[in-house]
């Protein structure tokens, strides 16, 4: 059961051909606004995510960035949690509608109000190394 | 206006046979099949001179069955009628107390 959502660098195809064609380590580029962008997910997660003893929300965090073949991703959300706080995450993400239980979203709603801020997170990251412009 | 929940609301109403549904929660005793569904956010999509001009909602609409998740109400056809485009979609865990299944759909509405 997983509750998290998974960055990668699709839609920045141009920005990264001029990275590769300029000679740089692209991989290390992408990592570095990969972290960017997760970072700006974290903390509006870490904002929306429900309180009552904070438990859900200690494992909230970024995992990553990792590289599988030529993808560099990361993972933002609930994270090798015990399944108890996993389902509670889950429940409290998506609701439980038998059990009168709304969805209080913090994945989500993370993404949705905070996408276009990540997206301009990546581009200044990818801006700083010099190369794009 | 027209608000996302009147046109979320006016969406399942067309649904053939009808299936008991309601915003947030149904109350009372649950009915073998039913929908609820909930508003999970409302973001400004398009802005010109400060202004937002458009906002895209996220929907998501619970549909509930006791008899699991194979044959269910067609909402996709329902709320595509009404302009809403589909989004992801999970399975939610089956109650153990009342026995219902649950798939939980997101359905985006540009405004």
């Amino acid at each position: 059961m997983t509750t998290r959502a998974k960055m990668e660098l699709k839609g920045f195809d141009a920005y990264l051909e001029q990275i590769q064609q300029a000679g740089l380590d692209i991989d290390a580029a992408a990592q570095r606004a990969l972290a960017a962008g997760g970072e700006i997910l974290h903390a509006e997660m870490d904002r929306l995510v429900p309180i009552e003893f904070g438990d859900l929300q200690k494992y909230i965090v970024i995992d990553g960035p990792f590289q599988d073949g030529n993808v560099s991703y990361v993972d933002v959300g609930v994270v090798d949690a015990p399944a108890e706080i996993a389902v509670y995450g889950n429940v409290q993400e998506y609701g439980s509608p038998s059990k009168h239980i709304k969805p209080q979203s913090y994945i989500r709603a993370a993404i949705d109000h905070k996408w276009a801020a990540v997206k301009k997170a990546i581009r200044a990251s990818l801006k700083a190394e010099g190369f794009v412009e | 206006m027209t608000t996302i929940f009147e046109l979320t609301n006016n969406a399942l109403a067309t649904l053939s046979p009808s299936v008991p549904f309601a915003m947030d929660d149904l109350i009372g005793e649950l009915p073998d099949t039913y929908i609820t569904y909930f508003l999970i956010t409302g973001v400004g999509a398009e802005h010109a001179d400060n202004i937002e001009t458009a906002r895209t909602y996220r929907v998501q609409v619970n549909i509930m069955n006791k008899s699991g998740l194979v044959s269910l109400p067609d909402v996709d056809t329902a709320m595509a009628a009404a302009g809403f485009k589909k989004g992801p979609e999970r399975e939610l865990p089956k109650d153990s107390t009342t026995s219902h299944y649950g798939l939980a759909k997101d359905y985006f509405y540009l405004m």
